[in-house]
């Protein structure tokens, strides 16, 4: 029950949380269903893991020492917008879901969960983050088909490829 | 008394027994000097006018009976001088004592019985006082010689016509007394004389109008009965009283047979008499003794009815007030709890959090046992695998265990014990051994600084050293590897100081008003709950004391426990919260 293909790459989650157990516990049971999994107990170090690695979809708890959750949740989708995060917290409360929600969060879940319905969500996420891509990629390929007469056949070539590489990201 | 908060040593009914004792005392204080304040000058002022109204009435009692005795002496008067009128009309008749013949002399007589029945006889005297005419009982008095009488000689030596005589014995060795006159007759001297009876004299007293159980009688300037009742006195016994003779009317009170009468007393112009009536006090002053019963009365009524009143109103009075104030004891106790009541329902959040990391991690590592035994993933199962997880778990369920009890210690309803300690031993206690030893391994200096003769409080010891541990070990964290941490103790207003400093990062400002929120906390997760400073205050509260702060950032912190020594001093008025630049006061009011 393997998600991964020998051609497509695994599902890179990342997740942060400072609950060191917890944190290795719930890796290791993703790895061993599939995922690829960076797990840092830190935010700043989240972003860093970002930067270096294509994350699809990060799993974030609130209350961090340093950089908490809805900074790291805001920092995250600001610099990578398909992205996406789930929240996973012990904290929870109308307030917090909302306002993270309106960050750009595409869950918000409490903890203790159950890992059957974290993957569950995962899986919606990664449907839209797929399906958006998707959508981009369109997009700009619409783009090109404007002003595409007016430059090189090269070019245009170098932009698709550039536009299927962003897609990836 | 309340029966819930009858614990020893319980704060809260020490409190209130204060509370009653206070009002007790309050509340007798205060009717009695009410009650002074209303009655004192009540019976000063019923005195004044008791004083008044007796003076004003007496003399009101003694005037009535002097006009009564002046009227009666008027009426006396007035007898007397027609008795005169009777002898010189006589004299009017006879030109010579020669002419006084027995049958005229018979004659003479019974006009003036007819006129007057007192008068007993009469006789006509020449110049040389020889009796030639008498007519009466004692026919022997014919031709006696009274030149050497006391009343002839009066007569006829004084300027005055006529003459009345103090009663005497004379002759016939009976009490009479005699009226007189005399007329010149040519070149000769006449006089009449006649006697009169002092007892029908007195009849005639008794006749006129007199007051109710007044006694009349009749004294000469020698005190000498002219006139009395005889069941009183004597005819010419000493009266026993004798009427001052520079007042021609007036009244005295005087005491008589153990009576206390009032005598009126008026002195007769004509004769060397005085006409006194006696009346006794319960007659005399009637009026002013039913005027007084009345007041009296009056006045008991309305001190019993101002008594009373006064005493129930102050009653209730204090009592509400006591009510109230008892109330507002409770509504503190109450308002303290409730406060830390919802200090747990902020809590909860923070709670909910703390328990459910770890139980989120104890599910995540039971899933990882269960992933363990699920041959589609075809991990490898070892024993020492399998027991390195379930140490995981039971680390987590520890962990969560903490919390809770300390949760639990913030949120019990404390009932402390409170026993002597010595700050000095409990601060010192906290530190020694494990504390000290640790941070000689850390390399942090530890300094103690305490007051000798630091006087010992009433307080539970094991609440006091949770406090202590609790600075302590910030104190520690705030220094970390290298630094100092001093402990203080003194004993300044009435309270004892007890103060943990370190030279750690200090606290900045902004962070003063928040480090006693429960759940505060600058450390990382599974490093404390936050909690510590916030139970600290809520404990060092219950014992009406408060926690300074000072801080400098950069240059390290000190925390400071104030305890009262007799917390029931700050009872009924508790300072106020607070705050200056650098520091912070935590305490006292919830």
């Amino acid at each position: 029950m393997t998600v991964q293909t020998p051609e497509t790459r695994k599902i890179h989650l990342l997740i942060v949380d400072d609950e060191e157990q917890f944190l290795r516990a719930t890796a290791k049971r993703l790895e061993v269903r599939g995922f690829q999994v960076t797990a840092v107990d830190r935010g700043e170090k989240a972003l860093e893991a970002a930067e270096k690695q294509t994350i699809d979809i990060a799993i974030v708890d609130l209350k961090m020492p340093g950089m908490d959750g809805e900074k790291t949740l805001s920092a995250l989708k600001a610099r990578h917008p398909w992205m996406e995060v789930i929240i996973l917290t012990g904290h929870g409360s109308i307030d917090s879901a909302v306002k993270c929600t309106q960050s750009g969060a595409y869950s918000y879940l409490q903890k203790p969960c159950e890992l059957d319905r974290l993957l569950e969500v995962v899986t919606e996420a990664y449907k839209r983050r797929v399906m958006n891509k998707a959508r981009i990629k369109e997009e700009k390929m619409q783009e090109l088909l404007g002003p595409a007469l007016s430059q090189s056949p090269l070019a245009i070539l170098e932009k698709i490829r550039q536009i299927e590489q962003d897609a990836e990201g | 008394m309340a029966q819930l908060r009858e614990l020893p040593n319980d704060p809260q009914a020490a409190v209130t027994r204060r509370t009653e004792q206070y009002f007790r005392r309050l509340r007798f204080q205060r009717k009695a000097t009410l009650l002074l304040a209303v009655l004192v000058p009540l019976a000063v002022l019923s005195l004044y006018f008791h004083i008044q109204f007796t003076y004003t009435l007496k003399a009101s009692g003694k005037i009535h009976l002097a006009a009564l005795a002046e009227s009666q002496r008027n009426t006396i008067d007035q007898f007397l001088q027609e008795r005169v009128a009777n002898i010189v009309d006589l004299l009017e008749h006879f030109e010579d004592a020669a002419d006084a013949t027995t049958s005229t002399m018979a004659v003479c007589l019974q006009r003036l019985r007819r006129i007057c029945d007192s008068f007993v006889d009469v006789g006509l005297l020449n110049a040389e006082g020889i009796q030639t005419g008498y007519a009466g009982p004692f026919p022997a008095l014919r031709g006696r010689d009274y030149s050497h009488e006391a009343w002839f000689r009066s007569l006829v030596e004084g300027n005055s016509e006529y003459h009345i005589s103090d009663i005497y014995l004379g002759f016939r060795n009976k009490p009479h007394f005699t009226v007189a006159a005399k007329q010149r007759k040519g070149p000769r001297l006449l006089v009449a004389r006649a006697t009169l009876d002092p007892e029908k004299f007195y009849m005639f007293l008794r006749s006129i109008g007199h007051g109710r159980g007044t006694d009349t009688a009749i004294i000469n300037k020698d005190g000498l009965y002219q006139a009395v009742d005889p069941k009183r006195g004597e005819l010419l016994a000493p009266a026993g009283y004798r009427p001052p003779d520079n007042k021609s009317l007036g009244a005295d009170e005087i005491r008589a047979n153990g009576d206390s009468i009032v005598t009126a007393y008026a002195w007769f112009q004509r004769v060397p008499w005085v006409l006194v009536v006696s009346q006794p006090f319960r007659l005399a002053y009637a009026e002013m003794y039913h005027v007084r019963r009345i007041m009296m009365i009056m006045t008991v009524v309305i001190v019993l009815i101002s008594g009373v009143g006064i005493w129930l109103t102050t009653d209730r009075l204090l009592r509400r007030a006591q009510a109230t104030a008892e109330s507002r004891e409770t509504l503190r106790w109450q308002l303290f709890h409730a406060s830390k009541l919802a200090a747990i329902g902020e809590l909860a959040a923070g709670v909910a959090h703390e328990i459910n990391n770890p139980l989120a991690a104890i599910a995540a590592t039971t899933g990882v046992l269960r992933d363990m035994l699920d041959p589609r993933f075809g991990l490898e199962w070892s024993r020492e695998e399998t027991l390195k997880q379930l140490d995981e778990i039971d680390a987590m369920v520890y962990r969560a265990r903490g919390i809770i009890t300390q949760l639990m210690g913030f949120a019990r309803k404390s009932q402390p014990t409170l026993v002597p300690c010595n700050v000095n031993d409990i601060l010192d206690g906290v530190v020694r051994g494990l504390k000290e030893h640790e941070f000689l391994l850390s390399g942090i200096r530890l300094v103690r600084d305490y007051q000798r003769d630091l006087p010992t409080i009433l307080a539970d010891p094991d609440r006091l050293s949770q406090v202590f541990l609790n600075l302590i070990n910030n104190a520690g964290d705030a220094v970390k590897e290298s630094g100092t941490i001093t402990l203080t103790t003194r004993f300044a207003e009435g309270c004892i100081r007890a103060s943990v400093a370190d030279t750690g990062a200090g606290i900045p400002p902004e962070l003063m008003d928040k480090i006693f929120l429960p759940f505060y906390t600058t450390k990382e997760v599974g490093k404390g709950t936050g909690l510590g400073l916030s139970i600290s205050l809520s404990i060092v509260e219950s014992m009406n004391g408060r926690i300074e702060v000072q801080s400098q950032p950069g240059a390290g912190s000190t925390f400071t426990v104030i305890l009262p020594l007799n917390p029931e001093d700050e009872f009924l008025s508790r300072t106020e919260k607070s705050s200056d630049g650098l520091g912070a006061e935590k305490g006292q009011e919830p």
